[in-house]
């Protein structure tokens, strides 16, 4: 059973990230106004439905999903752009999360579920750097560079 | 909503989750992606040409039909072939091609920056799913990583696609939680 503790320790991972972004959409959805508010609250439903998939995967390789923390710290972002700096920043985060996981996955299962959740996160990065006023996409292959 | 990933996996299923492909039908997936990456550069290559389309649309189109041939060079390089050059496919072999993917077309039809696009994001969805479904067989966990990367570019297409038409709605640009592609490529 090492490669389900394995599959279980990495998704827990994937899972303890996904579980800091939802607390960070949270806080900052009713902070922003307009397109923003509406993107946050989209891709909050998002990133739950990320966590729940993540918590039946760690369930069905045998290990115990990891229940999210009391509190998360993210400092104090003032206004809109440091808001979104700090989204982007949890986006890539996962992304990186997610590039690691994959090729450690030990069945195509595995990697295709979480491949359909990391190309999700992409397209999360694509607008907030639109949002940003930055190139909203800028390699032909995702990294967590994004 | 029930999906397929809710219902229980067959005894087969179970064991190819396990085992994957077999080298051959490792490197028969990444041809398949090959050939749809070509196809996905012939396409954008068209779009980026057409009268029909706005100086702005053709130049996205153009953006991306580099991307999908950088992609298709990734593809060549791991299946063992010389890196391809911009396809030389024909309109009529396309249009076939397309209608293998569920997307039926003739391209001297479409007369509006509006026809185009709904062919672009069609196809971006077909790429998903092609990548999607490839990820489930691929025994390769390098191989698995690229598909991952690309299908997550091809997501990004789509959301550049529909944001160029709908810049406000972001429920049309990210619509989905789980990016799984068409279902024609997934059945």
């Amino acid at each position: 059973m090492l490669a389900a503790g394995a599959d279980a320790e990495l998704l827990n991972r994937a899972l303890a990230i996904e579980q800091r972004s939802i607390a960070a959409y949270t806080a900052a959805a009713p902070l922003l106004n307009g397109f923003g508010q509406k993107m946050a609250g989209q891709f909050l439903g998002q990133e739950l439905l990320h966590a729940g998939e993540l918590r039946k995967l760690v369930r069905q390789v045998g290990g115990q999903a990891h229940a999210p923390t009391s509190h998360y710290d993210f400092g104090r972002p003032r206004g809109r752009s440091q808001l979104l700096a700090l989204l982007h920043d949890l986006e890539r985060q996962q992304i990186a999360a997610y590039l690691q996981a994959i090729p450690r996955m030990s069945t195509p299962f595995l990697r295709q579920t979480l491949a359909s959740i990391l190309a999700n996160e992409a397209q999360h990065v694509t607008v907030l750097r639109a949002q940003q006023g930055t190139t909203a996409m800028t390699a032909p292959f995702l990294s967590a560079d994004e | 909503m029930s999906t397929d990933r809710d219902r229980p996996r067959s005894r087969r299923q179970l064991v190819a989750d396990v085992l994957g492909a077999s080298p051959a039908q490792e490197r028969r997936l990444l041809l398949d992606l090959l050939d749809v990456e070509l196809l996905a550069v012939k396409v954008y290559a068209l779009a980026g040409a057409s009268a029909h389309v706005s100086t702005g649309g053709q130049a996205l189109a153009r953006r991306l039909e580099d991307q999908e041939l950088s992609h298709a060079a990734a593809l060549a390089r791991l299946s063992g072939l010389v890196a391809p050059r911009r396809p030389a496919l024909s309109t009529t072999a396309a249009e076939a091609a397309l209608a293998g993917h569920g997307i039926t077309v003739t391209f001297s039809s479409l007369t509006s920056e509006r026809q185009w696009f709904t062919l672009l994001e069609r196809l971006e969805s077909a790429l998903e799913g092609a990548y999607f479904k490839a990820l489930g067989r691929l025994s390769d966990p390098a191989h698995a990583t690229l598909a991952a990367r690309i299908l997550a570019s091809e997501a990004q297409h789509s959301t550049l696609l529909f944001s160029f038409r709908n810049p406000q709605n972001v429920d049309l640009a990210v619509a989905v939680g789980l990016v799984e592609g068409s279902a024609a490529q997934n059945g």
